[in-house]
């Protein structure tokens, strides 16, 4: 990376920063704590489960609905315990310190901050400040699409953020009274068009951050990317960290060299639609696959909703979520079912592999050294087929799930003319439950068709107990799912 | 500014640190400004849950980077042992191990990476021996802390011959991690000389204060105490903010320089206590209406290693197996079990909680078993109104007096439209033909009660004392005992003082809690801190009202006008002091009074005490009267289960609560809604995972499930439903308020009760109708529907 610029460029609270050495390799949370001492980012549970350490990272953007063409700041909230300062290059950060306008002794709170104070939303305060920065960020994000913030929004935007005081209700009433019509933008706190004009085009270069043994790599253009994998394949690739940050964070990871791959690599974050396939580029954001899937794939949608959290969706990244490769990542039931297929880049060139084939056991993935995955085409069920999803978890929401399933099926008249199952958290990888489906196939559509395909599904599987939940447990879950999912769609045509 | 509105009484004031929470410029310690030289700390820990230490080897972390010094219990200065009950813990580990991680070793250093690899680096050799984990293990080895202690009233075979049922079972309740936000934390300043100063994320500056003293071999008077605020306590800050405290002013003592402590959230739960789980073997006799005529309890606690307030604990858990029934005839046994988990401590509720949980889930079985509604089964158990009834007297002899729940349970029950509610949710769950599978989602219904005594049942905590200083400005500052977790005890008594001195709420200010301003203060705990520091700061607030009326009254006297001197017509209002007789004229400014005050030498600080009259419980006989009085309330659930999956969704809460007379309305309903959110995440998702080691697996968020917002009933204000009882106006220690830090938790179990009323609908083909589920266990995480599901449609099946 010759001419690559050696160190990150970005804005705190409307100020401009040049971050290099080791500082490039920090937390956001442990940066704005011990470097800059903005201790009003709290720290809680450094694995983004509790949203104590929400801030706004804002990325210059052309919004589509307005014409000039004149980039604005985006905010999307995010954990700043398990962001690194390398993931927010070009980007401006907002903390809670940074949210009010005016001179020490003489600020304006932000509505969101004055709400929380008038309607006792904080009573021990320690996590407030997330939760003000959430709210902030939710205004902003409705104001921005002309969304109203019903509580049901509310409610979901909200619940990354854990607080053990005030049972919530009185926070409700604070984000309640929010109105996103009369908030300000946050662009009206800052000099926006300055931090545009300092921040803007810095996704179009390369960057490389070292310090003593460690680098850091943000390529600038996909094909870069590849050539900096072919030529490091060591090196550690991360795009949105929301579970590589939960690993260096507890010490369970520690790679001296990173690929950084952004967003805004040609098509890397691509989502679209085209003759009943819906294409994911590796790196969409889940937000963002959310937002553009909620009426193609309201399935899909459904679960996503549950998936983390709205700051682990604001970051993470599809391609994450596959070459993390958990058995309980949300999104692997349903791309099994739908016998979606992957498609991995290298310098040797790109080559396409059915979902299941990029599994070979825990953890461990069919992607030689070189490669990278690029996107994945999940094939969207065509007429009489249906797909049913279930994520089972201790609590609803921000939580890993204990058990998933998804069924594809294909109804002809009262028989089930095919059955795709697959069951995640039962076994080292997702995995298809081939005699179910078999029982399946050709079977009546009726509830002891289901029954005995969720007996052949228990015994299919390896379970083992965790935290999470006991073997029999699962074993009884995949049980009842078939039913559940029979009761489901019986209720539907009833 | 535009909050400066919410400043003014009649105002409720805003939570005194609601503007720096909001603008993260509220500071805990891990916020207070780095110090020249400050270094921190991490702790070695036992790498066996039980055995014994053979040998400690910290020469190699002595020799890493930035490692400034390595101390072990050979580096004590005073004894190895404290508690604030038995001193039977360890400050650091020497011999026999308590629980896995225990502390050893403290390796303090320049930096956290630096402590990290200090403790790496120490070596501590064991003989280790299997841990033992449970109650079972624990009783079947007869390994307990404290004597067996009984509560007995009536005659048991009189009792049983009444009885034309029975039912007997074996209850458990799980643990529950505080889960404050802050983690403990503390922060060791070396004073000049021999002393120290400790700022401690505590509920007990006075037990830090004398923890301290005495690890270091130190008088109390070498040590303050200070708490300006916690991020959150519930109980797990009453002792076990000590050991960090401890472990900060050891290494600040051994290296002359300060040193601060902020536990990771992992540590903070792998290594401290959490509520007690609590096993009771029960018996119910009862006749035809469910009316109880005799029960039995033999209950066990999992006190952890070591006491700590266990016996307290459970002392509270024997003294809420009641709830709100009379039980005619009835022995309680109980005793704390000793295991190998860190020692389990204070948690709102402070083992009320278990003990009504046992009579809820009974009440729940009875009404099965008699097939009636559980509602009816508990108004005909209910304490009588009537003071003066037989059917008013605790087991332990105390009789209810200003007893509200028969009002509290019939106003609910209608407001609610309990009734018809739960004979819907009754409907769709036996819909469709008979032998059909019941529906998927089932609903169900219960109402619960709270009863809870107010007053620590340690009599000599019930104790307060404050300061009032005021300025010749007319401005107070007040410090008390009492710390502030986020219950807004510092708002409630800035505006009781505001009351009192007839000044603007503005004018007074909180002082961080400090034992150099208050000393041999109680915890902020047993929901009775503002009861008992209101009292002492009224106590205060009246010395100095009346020597400034006292002056004041020279000054309105004009017996020239036919007006003799009157200290007993001189009011304090409105910042302003007056003479009653003659209100038109002549107004002094409270500064201006102030400020002559001094002129004239009088003494403008006081220190108010006050003490709770009439308590006393004897502990041998398990007789006496521990409380001042009670808070009640009741909360109507409804729930929707998912009986293949065991989803859980909370439906509708509909709370009515007796507070008296609130302080500060919106704070109060603040500890009324959080309390029971705390109480709903007890008995559905919390869930402590050890493995065989004696290692916590739930020891984060992620795996560890507090409440979300998420789990609040949709259209929140619709259907989360809290009224107020109307004051009855009668006296109790501060007014006519009602302490209400701890009883809503209580409320939680309306939650798990629904649960259970849904999943007795779970049984399914060929016979239709409700089932006992007496194994049903708390939490009833989605796993216990799951189970109980399975094997309620396995036993239709046979």
């Amino acid at each position: 990376m010759t001419g690559a610029r050696g160190h990150l460029r970005l804005a705190v609270n409307g100020v401009v920063r040049e971050v290099g050495g080791d500082d490039a390799f920090l937390t956001l949370s442990t940066w704005l704590r011990e470097r800059l001492r903005l201790v009003g980012t709290k720290i809680v549970c450094s694995e983004g489960d509790c949203g104590a350490c929400t801030v706004l990272v804002g990325t210059p953007a052309l919004p589509i609905e307005n014409g000039s063409g004149a980039p604005r700041i985006r905010y999307r909230a995010v954990d700043s315990c398990i962001t690194f300062l390398y993931q927010i290059d070009g980007c401006h950060l907002i903390t809670v310190e940074g949210l009010a306008s005016g001179a020490p002794g003489q600020t304006e709170l932000h509505p969101a901050q004055r709400a929380m104070a008038e309607k006792f939303g904080s009573q021990c305060g320690f996590c407030t400040p997330g939760f003000v920065m959430a709210l902030a960020g939710l205004t902003e994000m409705a104001r921005a699409r002309r969304a109203p913030l019903d509580e049901s929004a509310l409610r979901v935007g909200l619940s990354g953020n854990l607080c053990r005081c005030t049972g919530y209700v009185q926070i409700l009433d604070a984000a309640k009274a929010l109105d996103p019509e009369t908030t300000p933008a946050l662009a009206e706190r800052f000099d926006e068009p300055a931090l545009v004009a300092a921040l803007a085009g810095a996704e179009r270069e390369s960057v490389r951050v070292e310090s003593g043994a460690r680098s850091v790599s943000l390529p600038a253009s996909w094909s870069e990317a590849l050539a900096l994998r072919a030529r490091e394949p060591q090196a550690m690739v991360v795009a949105g960290a929301t579970d590589f940050g939960v690993q260096i964070n507890k010490g369970r990871r520690a790679p001296d060299s990173i690929l950084h791959l952004r967003t805004h690599l040609d098509g890397f974050a691509a989502i679209s639609i085209a003759d009943g396939t819906l294409r994911l580029g590796a790196g969409a954001r889940w937000a963002d696959v959310l937002e553009q899937t909620r009426e193609l794939a309201a399935e899909l949608a459904a679960i996503l909703d549950r998936f983390g959290a709205p700051q682990i969706r604001n970051a993470g990244t599809v391609g994450g979520n596959l070459v993390n490769a958990s058995p309980i990542a949300d999104s692997l039931p349903y791309l099994y079912a739908s016998e979606a297929t992957v498609e991995l880049d290298s310098v040797r060139g790109r080559r396409a592999l059915p979902i299941a084939e990029l599994y070979l056991g825990y953890k461990e993935l069919a992607l030689a050294p070189d490669e990278l995955l690029a996107a994945i085409q999940v094939p969207l069920p065509g007429p009489g087929e249906t797909i049913r999803l279930i994520k089972v978890s201790r609590r609803h929401d921000l939580d890993i799930s204990t058990f998933t399933a998804a069924l594809w099926l294909r109804r002809a008249g009262d028989r089930i003319a095919g059955a795709r199952i697959a069951l995640g958290g039962v076994g080292p990888t997702v995995v298809r439950a081939p005699g179910a489906e078999a029982l399946l196939t050709g079977a009546r559509f009726e509830l002891a068709s289901f029954r005995a395909a969720g007996e052949s599904a228990a015994s299919e599987i390896r379970p083992i107990s965790d935290v999470r939940g006991g073997e029999e447990t699962r074993r009884l879950l995949a049980k009842n799912a078939l039913l559940h999912f029979f009761h489901e769609l019986a209720g539907e045509r009833s | 500014m535009s909050h400066e509105r919410h400043l003014e009484p009649p105002f409720e004031p805003l939570h005194d640190s609601a503007l720096l929470h909001v603008a993260g410029r509220a500071n805990y310690i891990e916020d207070l400004p780095r110090l020249e030289g400050e270094l921190t700390l991490a702790t070695a820990g036992a790498p066996s849950a039980r055995g014994r230490i053979r040998a400690i080897r910290t020469d190699a972390a002595r020799r890493v980077p930035g490692v400034v010094a390595v101390l072990d219990h050979r580096d004590l200065p005073g004894g190895n042992r404290w508690g604030p009950v038995f001193e039977d813990e360890p400050f650091l580990a020497d011999d026999e191990i308590g629980y896995l991680g225990q502390p050893v070793v403290v390796v303090v250093a320049e930096s956290r990476a630096a402590a990290l690899a200090g403790v790496a680096a120490v070596e501590i050799e064991v003989d280790p021996e299997p841990p033992v984990l449970t109650i079972d293990e624990a009783d079947a080895r007869g390994d307990y802390f404290g004597v067996e202690r009984f509560i007995r009233k009536g005659d048991l075979a009189a009792g049983w011959a009444a009885s034309r049922h029975r039912i007997d079972g074996l209850f458990e309740s799980g643990g529950q991690e505080q889960f404050y936000l802050e983690s403990q934390a503390a922060l060791a300043l070396p004073g000049e000389g021999a002393s120290m100063t400790v700022h401690s994320s505590t509920q007990n500056p006075t037990e830090i204060q004398k923890v301290v003293a005495e690890l270091l071999g130190w008088r109390m008077n070498q040590v303050v105490c200070l708490c300006q605020r916690m991020g959150g306590g519930f109980g797990g800050k009453e002792t076990q903010a000590a050991l960090p405290a401890a472990f900060a002013a050891l290494a600040a003592w051994k290296t002359g320089r300060p040193v601060r402590v902020v536990y990771t959230k992992d540590d903070d739960m792998r290594l401290t206590g959490k509520r007690h789980p609590v096993r009771t073997a029960y018996s119910f006799g009862f006749d035809e209406q469910g009316r109880i005529e005799v029960a039995e309890f033999v209950v066990r606690s999992d006190g952890g290693a070591y006491a700590d307030l266990s016996t307290a604990v459970l002392e509270r858990t024997m003294l809420h197996l009641d709830n709100a029934y009379f039980l005619p005839n009835v022995a309680i046994a109980a005793r704390v079990c000793r295991t190998n988990l860190p020692p389990n401590t204070a948690f709102r509720g402070f083992g009320g909680p278990q003990g009504m949980a046992v009579i809820e889930n009974a009440i729940e079985e009875i009404a099965l078993t008699l097939g009636l509604d559980a509602l009816d089964v508990r108004r005909a158990n209910l304490y009588d109104a009537d003071p003066a009834s037989p059917r008013s007297i605790t087991p332990y002899g105390q009789r209810v007096t200003n007893n509200r729940l028969p009002e509290i349970v019939e106003r609910l029950a209608a407001s609610s439209s309990y009734r018809a509610r739960r004979e819907q949710a009754a409907a769709t769950n036996s819909a469709g033909e008979a032998g059909s599978e019941p529906p998927i989602r089932l609903r169900g219904l219960a109402l619960t009660p709270v009863k809870f005594g107010i007053s620590f049942t340690n009599k000599m905590l019930n104790q307060a004392n404050a300061l009032v200083n005021v300025y010749t400005d007319g401005t107070v500052q007040v410090s008390t005992g009492a710390t502030e977790m986020g219950q807004g005890v510092n708002t409630k008594l800035a505006l009781i003082v505001a009351q009192e001195l007839g000044i603007p709420y503005r004018n007074v200010v909180m002082m961080p809690t400090s034992t150099e301003k208050n000393a041999n203060t109680s915890p902020t705990a047993a929901s009775a801190s503002a009861d008992l520091n209101g009292r002492a700061a009224v106590d205060a607030c009246r010395k100095i009202r009346t020597r400034l009326a006292a002056l004041a009254a020279d000054l309105f006297a004009d017996p020239k006008a036919g007006l003799e001197r009157s200290v007993e017509s001189v009011r304090f209002e409105n910042n302003e002091v007056f003479d009653a007789r003659r209100t038109e004229s002549k107004r002094i400014p409270f500064p201006a009074l102030a400020h002559r005050a001094r002129i004239e030498r009088i003494d403008l600080g006081a220190r108010g005490f006050f003490a709770t009259p009439n308590l006393g419980f004897d502990r041998e006989t398990g007789q006496g009267t521990p409380f001042a009085y009670y808070t009640t309330g009741a909360c109507v659930a409804e729930v929707t289960i998912d009986r293949l999956l065991g989803g859980l969704t909370i439906d509708r809460l509909d709370v009515l609560m007796d507070i008296g007379k609130p302080v500060h309305r919106a704070i109060e309903l603040g500890q009324i809604y959080g309390g029971l959110v705390q109480g709903i995440g007890w008995v559905t998702t919390e869930e402590l995972v050890y493995d065989a080691k004696g290692d916590l697996l739930s020891h984060s968020p992620t795996t560890y499930k507090i409440p979300n917002v998420t789990d609040l009933p949709a259209d929140v204000r619709a259907n989360f439903r809290v009224d107020l009882l109307d004051d009855d106006g009668i006296e109790q220690i501060f007014r006519s308020t009602k302490a209400v830090g701890e009883p809503p938790l209580m409320l939680g179990l309306a939650v798990w009760c629904a649960v259970k009323d849904a999943l007795s609908f779970a049984g399914g083909s060929p016979v239709r109708g409700r089932r006992a589920i007496p194994d049903l266990k708390l939490p009833a995480t989605y796993e216990e529907i799951v189970r109980v599901t399975e094997r309620l449609a396995d036993a239709a099946r046979q």
